[in-house]
């Protein structure tokens, strides 16, 4: 399961999330597509999960979607912005 | 621990007579001591115009103690204390800040670097109201230096325990309308100065050209910015853009070539103390002939409200929290627009009045 930090703050404005990473002094803005993934990082998703939640909002191939979210959580990993000490989930978990 | 006894040990031995005085800074009344007549003159220029306010929400006590040299200053940083940040102010000049393991007080430390100032330690309670300023002797600093950066930054900060967040940016409201205000926020540079100079000049209200605070004063209120001084700081080039500028002409600059006066002095009547925000403005200076406004969604907003306004300052979790939360409530509140400023900047103070007036850019 997948899960956000949880110290870091985030508001979601009209589709789009602002993410402040209180430690750095950073903030990161995520299109609706990475929001969607964002807010399902919360422990209870697979990625397996996310990739089924993109492909019914928007009209995408499963693989092309698992892409996109590998990129994300990547991006998200290195910026610290992951709670560490869960392990990535990978399809069909 | 840091306690009432401990900030009285400031006053021991203490060089020359004490003198006190009330002023009333927004809702907030501050009883002020010091040893040196020019602090309380400078005090009074600074919280002077402030009127007593009708119901008071708390108290602040600020103390200025003068000393022949640093050494001689009875509070001094303790030897455990974690930095929290650094930041370059005038040529020469250095604020450090940091605070006690506990995170109970906070200290504010002036570099000494000759000959542009003395050395100023601030001392701050996180859970009393009390506040102290140590200064080598204020004859050693230029006037504008110590109420920008000494003063009012220690004030502000201590502000917070009342709703405050001190945020860098200018405060403008319309000349038809003292409750229609807006917000320009960016760095040093970006022409926000020039910009509510400019609208001034037209009729304008002005808060604060620089430095401003923001504050949602009940639940579900609209979030106002608060004016933390009238004192403006104009450069050279907004002397030439500005007609109304032109007195300051004849004024002392300091090191950066900055001119200092009163709002009142640029146009009386133009002094504000504090307005809902309507509009939230990012300028930049650009080299086209008029000037441009583009629309930003919420996100984009916000992202550059924390990116200018959130510091390694509020280095505290809860402080941090708390004002992204504002910060997300202004980015709902009020729509944001990035502002490309033309180079004779005189379109400005109309393009603002079309925006607040509802007309859509960009």
């Amino acid at each position: 399961m997948l899960l956000r930090n949880k110290t870091v703050l985030w508001r979601e404005l009209d589709g789009e999330a602002i993410l402040l990473d209180p430690k750095q002094g950073c903030s990161y803005n995520l299109n609706q597509v990475g929001t969607l993934i964002w807010k399902m990082l919360d422990g209870k998703h697979t990625t397996a999960d996310i990739v089924e939640a993109i492909c019914e909002v928007y009209e995408v191939e499963p693989e092309l979607a698992l892409q996109d979210i590998e990129l994300l959580l990547d991006d998200l990993r290195s910026n610290n912005l992951l709670s560490n000490g869960v392990s990535p989930a990978h399809p069909g978990e | 621990m840091l306690n009432e006894t401990v900030f009285e040990t400031a006053f021991y031995d203490l060089p020359g007579q004490l003198l006190s005085k009330v002023y009333f800074f927004h809702d907030v009344r501050v009883t002020c001591y010091t040893n040196h007549p020019w602090v309380l003159a400078t005090l009074d220029e600074m919280l002077g115009l402030f009127p007593e306010p009708a119901q008071l929400q708390g108290e602040i006590t600020y103390s200025i103690v003068c000393y022949e040299r640093d050494s001689l200053f009875p509070l001094q940083l303790p030897r455990s204390r974690v930095r929290t940040d650094t930041m370059r102010l005038l040529t020469n000049t250095i604020l450090i800040y940091y605070r006690d393991p506990n995170d109970t007080i906070e200290y504010q430390k002036y570099m000494a670097l000759p000959p542009v100032n003395g050395t100023s330690l601030t001392v701050i309670s996180r859970s009393q109201n009390i506040l102290l300023t140590q200064l080598e002797m204020p004859e050693k600093y230029q006037a504008s230096f110590l109420r920008r950066y000494v003063f009012l930054l220690a004030l502000g900060q201590a502000m917070g325990r009342f709703g405050f967040e001190p945020c860098h940016a200018a405060a403008i409201t319309t000349p038809w309308d003292s409750q229609q205000g807006a917000l320009l926020i960016g760095v040093s540079g970006s022409g926000k100065t020039t910009l509510a100079l400019g609208c001034v000049s037209m009729g304008w209200g002005l808060l604060g050209d620089d430095l401003v605070m923001l504050r949602q004063h009940a639940a579900g209120a609209l979030i106002s910015a608060c004016t933390i001084t009238h004192e403006v700081s104009v450069r050279p080039d907004s002397l030439e853009l500005w007609h109304t500028l032109a007195f300051l002409r004849d004024y002392p600059a300091d090191p950066r070539d900055k001119r200092y006066c009163s709002v009142e002095q640029v146009r009386p009547g133009a002094a504000r103390m504090h307005t809902p925000i309507r509009l939230l403005l990012f300028p930049s200076l650009s080299t086209e002939t008029t000037s441009r406004a583009t629309r930003l969604s919420k996100a984009h907003t916000l992202q550059m409200l924390v990116d200018q306004c959130l510091s390694k300052l509020q280095a505290r979790p809860q402080s941090q929290e708390k004002l992204f939360l504002m910060l997300s409530r202004l980015a709902e509140q009020a729509p944001g627009y990035q502002l490309a400023i033309a180079r004779s900047a005189h379109d400005g103070p109309q393009i603002i009045s079309s925006l607040l007036a509802g007309d859509t850019y960009g």
